[in-house]
């Protein structure tokens, strides 16, 4: 009997305990009003959580702004054709495009896409498998401007100017691999920070012949490039 | 400017400087006030490789068969 006793005594005791502790907490909570502020805190973050969560737009916006964003690229054209006069009154064939960044489904990341291009006086054209490619951070010249958030230049001819070995998958090198220079500024957005687009010119001539690396043609390039940051979408793209 | 050279791991960037900081701005502000003149451009030879894709107008217009030149 009293065996057993002692063990009602040992089983009841820490119930006991946890009701008293129970019953302090309660009583706490009650008294500062401990939920209120939960319910406050819980709010507020999510209230910041929507804000900040991103808001991509759609394609039918992207192509809203078709004509007006080609019509702003034959102006890079131009800006880059009078820099180049000074030089030569001869010069390489050179593209231009507008890459923005696209969120991959359930908003698994991002890559870059060209939306918008120009192919100059020549009326030079991108091919559908070009307009299609995804880049993601550190792929070719556009992946790494996106990433380091710097001009980058390539030319396959220029030593110090080549791209590292495995940047490109095999499908970006049967779509690009023709391509002998390329400048990719990126742009930022002055207020949030976030880089909302890259901008790049293409040739498939080398530099000697496209001048992407002579600090005129690239301030240039860079001054156009900053002028977009107001106009392009801070969230980016939604995926197809 | 500063061109930092490629490397095995990565490609070539730019790092501007004061004075291409103050260009830039310059330029920005001279492109805001003006929509381009594109004049300048007649008589601009661009060399057009095997390898663009061009329309047969602009094919049909090259000379010695490579260079397109503006009108």
């Amino acid at each position: 009997m009293s065996y057993l006793q002692g063990s009602v005594s040992l089983i009841t005791f820490p119930s006991d305990e946890f009701a008293s502790t129970h019953s302090e907490l309660a009583t706490f909570v009650r008294q500062k009003k401990l939920w209120f502020y939960i319910l406050l805190i819980t709010l507020f973050s999510l209230q910041q959580a929507w804000i900040r969560w991103p808001k991509p737009v759609a394609l039918s916006e992207v192509e809203e702004l078709k004509d007006i964003m080609e019509s702003f690229l034959s102006t890079v054209f131009a800006e880059y054709y009078r820099v180049i006069q000074g030089f030569t009154k001869t010069l390489g064939s050179v593209r231009v495009n507008l890459m923005l960044p696209t969120w991959k489904k359930f908003k698994l990341g991002r890559y870059m896409k060209i939306y918008y291009t120009h192919g100059g006086p020549a009326g030079l054209s991108y091919r559908n498998d070009e307009l299609d490619l995804r880049w993601d951070r550190k792929q070719g010249t556009c992946g790494e401007a996106w990433r380091k958030e710097h001009s980058i230049i390539y030319d396959s001819n220029t030593a110090g100017y080549t791209g590292p070995e495995r940047s490109l998958t095999k499908q970006q090198i049967d779509c690009v691999g023709h391509l002998k220079s390329v400048l990719s500024v990126p742009i930022r957005h002055k207020e949030s920070k976030k880089i909302v687009g890259i901008l790049n010119l293409d040739s498939t001539h080398n530099v000697d012949k496209t001048f992407f690396d002579n600090q005129l043609v690239v301030n240039a390039i860079t001054a156009r490039a900053n002028r977009l940051e107001t106009i392009l979408f801070e969230d980016g793209v939604k995926a197809n | 400017m500063k061109i930092v050279p490629s490397s095995a791991n990565s490609y070539a960037y730019i790092i501007p400087e004061d004075e291409d900081k103050r260009q830039i701005e310059a330029l920005e502000k001279i492109s805001r006030m003006a929509q381009p003149n594109y004049a300048f451009l007649r008589g601009l030879r661009i060399e057009v490789s095997q390898d663009d894709k061009v329309s047969e107008e602009t094919k049909s217009k090259l000379v010695d068969g490579k260079f397109f030149v503006v009108e």
